[in-house]
């Protein structure tokens, strides 16, 4: 079992339950036919031949996202852990509206509940300077903030 | 004392708790459940449950019932701008996660022999990514 790092405030954490089993989740994750029919949010959807999975240890995990008018977002990423059906792991890169990401870790654990399927999923970490706020002085300096914040409306 | 104190009062009493304030953090990646909410602590759902009264009184989180759960929601407006970035990539996998779910529909609805057929209750298992 690979090791979870920590979960820090850099990284996204989710964790949600699917009505399929486990099996049938994974190649959700690794079929390209099938992870074209569901990846990006709202309205961009994914063009199976620009899906690549090779799934072993350092083989390609690459797909484009095309938006509502045809803008592409392609991602692509680097195959870190493949352990069917239970857990994949893609060392990611993506060009986003506010730049370029890299090194961004996606890690997608199936736990098997027989006609279900709970996913957790944990990418990070998220590049730090447009979170300023928050990195600085950590959480304690967003308390002060609160602070003053409810003083001043108290006034 | 005034209401305004009342109120103060009740929000830093929320805030003075290493516990709540953990809650009110991860809540600053998204709306969660309680169960959720109780995973990385060592704590029973009722227990987190209580912290969450805490939190809701003194508005710093409002509760919204959703199917069979209520996800609780961060409201501290001057938490607000640090989560916003996060918050896009959350939202991100929270659309495709839904799509998934429809994906997944469809897909048994075509392959029924893939479903798994007369499921034995399921045990809870224990958290295998902790």
């Amino acid at each position: 079992m690979t090791d979870s790092p920590p979960v820090t405030d850099r990284d996204v954490y989710i964790t949600r339950a699917f009505a399929a089993p486990r099996a049938v989740v994974w190649r959700f994750f690794t079929d390209p036919a099938l992870l074209a029919t569901w990846f990006g949010p709202t309205g961009f959807s994914v063009p199976v031949d620009s899906v690549t999975v090779e799934p072993r240890v350092g083989g390609a995990w690459n797909l484009t996202m095309v938006g509502e008018s045809g803008e592409q977002a392609p991602i692509t990423g680097i195959l870190t852990a493949v352990e069917p059906p239970e857990y994949l792991e893609v060392r990611l890169g993506a060009q986003t509206l506010e730049g370029e990401l890299e090194d961004i870790v996606l890690r997608i654990r199936l736990h098997d509940h027989g006609d279900r399927t709970r996913v957790t999923l944990h990418q990070g970490p998220f590049p730090a300077d447009e979170m300023r706020d928050m990195t600085a002085d950590g959480w304690e300096q967003s308390f002060v903030k609160l602070d003053r914040e409810l003083e001043a409306a108290d006034r | 004392m005034s209401a305004d104190e009342d109120r103060l009062t009740g929000v830093f009493a929320a805030l003075a708790d290493p516990t709540r304030r953990a809650i009110l953090q991860r809540l600053t990646t998204g709306d969660a459940t309680v169960a959720q909410l109780a995973e990385p602590f060592a704590m029973s759902q009722p227990a987190v449950s209580k912290h969450l009264k805490v939190l809701e009184r003194a508005g710093l989180i409002t509760r919204t019932p959703v199917a069979t759960a209520r996800l609780s929601h961060l409201e501290a407006q001057p938490l607000q701008e640090a989560t916003e970035y996060m918050e896009r990539y959350r939202r991100f996998w929270t659309e495709s996660f839904d799509r998934l779910d429809a994906a997944l529909a469809a897909y048994l609805i075509e392959h029924p022999d893939e479903r798994i057929p007369d499921t034995p209750p399921t045990t809870p298992r224990k958290n295998d990514d902790d």
